[in-house]
């Protein structure tokens, strides 16, 4: 796979080459329209991260919506089912509030999306790719995996209300484990069960010793087998070379109702937050009335911008200052020999004020 | 390198006493300067002192790895971080209180005078009651007493103030007490350093708890 320096390297670099890496894995483009019908998200609002969307009135008199997500519109138009996979990749811009400005803001974003019967193979070509992509962005990547049904087996061997579960999901995405030692004492669950709850909002770092920790937990066949499904994966990647930046994480959860198995979050040094997101969607498919399972991952192009923001101490290399009687192929010639050096040169007949430049030359 | 981010004042004062007692001294923190940011390069660490309500803003943007702050500003920055470790200090309750002659009429919508919008509404809406929400910037206790608001939901610590201008707690909402919290991404790359301070500080509280 070609890696460039990250010094050189910039956002369209990066989507170049994460472009010839899906289509060479057999992903073809998916070019969305700007506008979605409003209805297709507000039937699946939980699915979206953020509610608020941009509407209009179209001409016909339709409410449309500036697109809040792209996998919706996929899962709606790909036609797959369990006999016929379809593979998608996109890079399309998306339309949401951003979390500090009140303000709408253009996002953009690429992924991809695997439709129809997915194996254990499909999983490891899909992890694969989510790792080759941090790969591209930077050497200092981790992707964090984890798999639902794990937590979902195990919240399934505690006896309390779905307020309560849902309730200790959102204090594991926290790791916040003395406010759920103290929430589930609250609500009269078993010291066992706290014990249990404990263990897990405590369970992170690489694969061999978590799994080792996870073991000792594990109550259920559900669970069991969601355990196993991890442990296959990880001996996978590692027989590829690809395991040394995987860690296990069972605070990553997603909404249980469209989310299901395998889940991760990719993270680069120097960005705060999660770069990539992705993993198995299948009941969010069977609601659109497919029969086919689903998994994919979105990359966060805007959050990017950190990881390649360079110091810039000048706008251009050369200025190359002439006279207003010099001769024009003096001029070219003397910037052709610059240029051909690799650098960026401006000819011009007096100095813009704002630009700044690391060598004169007078003709 | 890792950058914690304290609040300044009090809390952050007997968090950085906590920090010291398990390896993280900064002797820059003792002199009395204007300086905010102070560092420690052998011991790898670098505190800053912000406004206690900017503690999650600068952790959420990773311009902190971890912080310390108060139970009360998390809940109401509802920033996306991970909350690693009660500390136990800074303790106090958000309560809902009035005068002391209130009686509660559900007939009619019930006026709250506040600073903490998220955790007043959210505790309305928990129960069903219909609040208008009046937000004030400090002095709290006057508002009930000058008919501003029917209840103030407010951060009670001992409790004199409220009783010293004819005011009862009618409701405790949640405790409160200082959090140490980290970004998701410092908690990824900087796992060793973060775990160990998380452990340390552990093992200090539970120490004098004795």
């Amino acid at each position: 796979m070609p890696e460039l320096d990250n010094m050189q390297k910039n956002e369209d670099d990066v989507i170049i080459l994460l472009r010839d890496l899906y289509e060479s894995y057999g992903f073809k483009k998916f070019k969305m329209k700007t506008f979605e019908e409003y209805s297709l998200y507000i039937e699946n609002k939980n699915f979206l991260s953020n509610k608020q969307i941009i509407t209009f009135t179209g001409l016909n008199g339709k409410l449309l919506a500036l697109k809040p997500d792209i996998t919706l519109s996929i899962i709606k138009n790909c036609g797959a089912a369990f006999n016929n996979n379809e593979k998608y990749y996109y890079n399309e811009n998306v339309y949401r509030p951003h979390k500090d400005s009140y303000e709408y803001q253009e996002i953009p974003q690429m992924g991809l999306e695997l439709i129809g019967n997915i194996d254990s193979y499909s999983i490891l070509e899909t992890v694969s790719l989510a790792i080759k992509t941090l790969k591209i962005l930077t050497s200092n990547y981790l992707l964090d995996i984890s798999d639902l049904d794990f937590i979902d087996g195990i919240l399934d061997t505690i006896d309390c209300q779905k307020r309560v579960k849902l309730n200790i999901i959102s204090y594991i995405i926290q790791k916040n484990e003395h406010d759920l030692k103290h929430y589930a004492k609250e609500s009269g669950l078993s010291e066992n069960d706290i014990n249990l709850l404990s263990t897990i909002v405590n369970l992170y770092g690489p694969f061999p010793r978590t799994l080792k920790a996870c073991e000792t937990i594990v109550k259920n066949e559900k669970s069991k087998r969601a355990l196993n499904n991890l442990k296959s994966l990880y001996h996978q990647l590692k027989s590829y070379g690809l395991h040394n930046n995987v860690r296990l994480d069972f605070s990553i959860i997603n909404d249980l109702d469209y989310y299901n198995g395998i889940i991760f979050q990719g993270f680069v040094e120097q960005v705060p937050n999660a770069v990539l997101s992705g993993g198995r969607y299948d009941k969010m498919v069977k609601r659109f009335g497919i029969n086919a399972d689903a998994i994919g991952f979105a990359l966060y192009i805007g959050e990017l911008d950190k990881l390649f923001q360079r110091f810039q101490k000048y706008d251009i290399d050369a200025f190359v200052l002439y006279k207003d009687d010099t001769d024009p192929i003096k001029v070219m010639k003397f910037v052709n020999s610059l240029t051909s050096n690799g650098k960026s040169v401006r000819a011009e007949t007096s100095i813009p004020k704002n630009l700044t430049y690391s060598k004169l030359y007078k003709l | 390198m890792l950058n914690v981010a304290l609040p300044k004042g009090r809390l952050g004062n007997k968090a950085y006493k906590l920090f010291e007692k398990i390896g993280f001294d900064c002797n820059e923190m003792l002199d009395d300067s204007r300086k905010l940011v102070f560092e420690n390069k052998e011991k790898g660490i670098r505190y800053f002192l912000v406004k206690p309500s900017d503690v999650p803003v600068y952790v959420l943007h990773g311009a902190a790895d971890v912080g310390v702050v108060g139970k009360d500003i998390l809940l109401e920055s509802n920033a996306s971080v991970y909350e690693l470790l009660d500390l136990g200090f800074g303790k106090c309750k958000i309560c809902v209180a009035a005068h002391k002659d209130f009686h509660d009429n559900t007939n009619t919508t019930l006026r709250v005078a506040t600073k903490f919008l998220n955790i007043a509404s959210n505790y309305y809406n928990s129960i069903n009651r219909n609040i208008e929400i009046i937000k004030l910037n400090g002095s709290i206790e006057l508002a009930p007493i000058t008919g501003l608001s029917d209840v103030i939901v407010d951060i009670v610590e001992t409790g004199n103030t409220l009783m010293e201008n004819n005011l009862k707690i009618i409701h405790e909402i949640i405790p409160i007490s200082a959090r140490l919290i980290a970004n998701k991404s410092s908690f990824q790359f900087k796992n060793d350093i973060i775990e160990k301070l998380k452990k340390s500080c552990e093992e200090a509280l539970n120490d004098k708890n004795i």
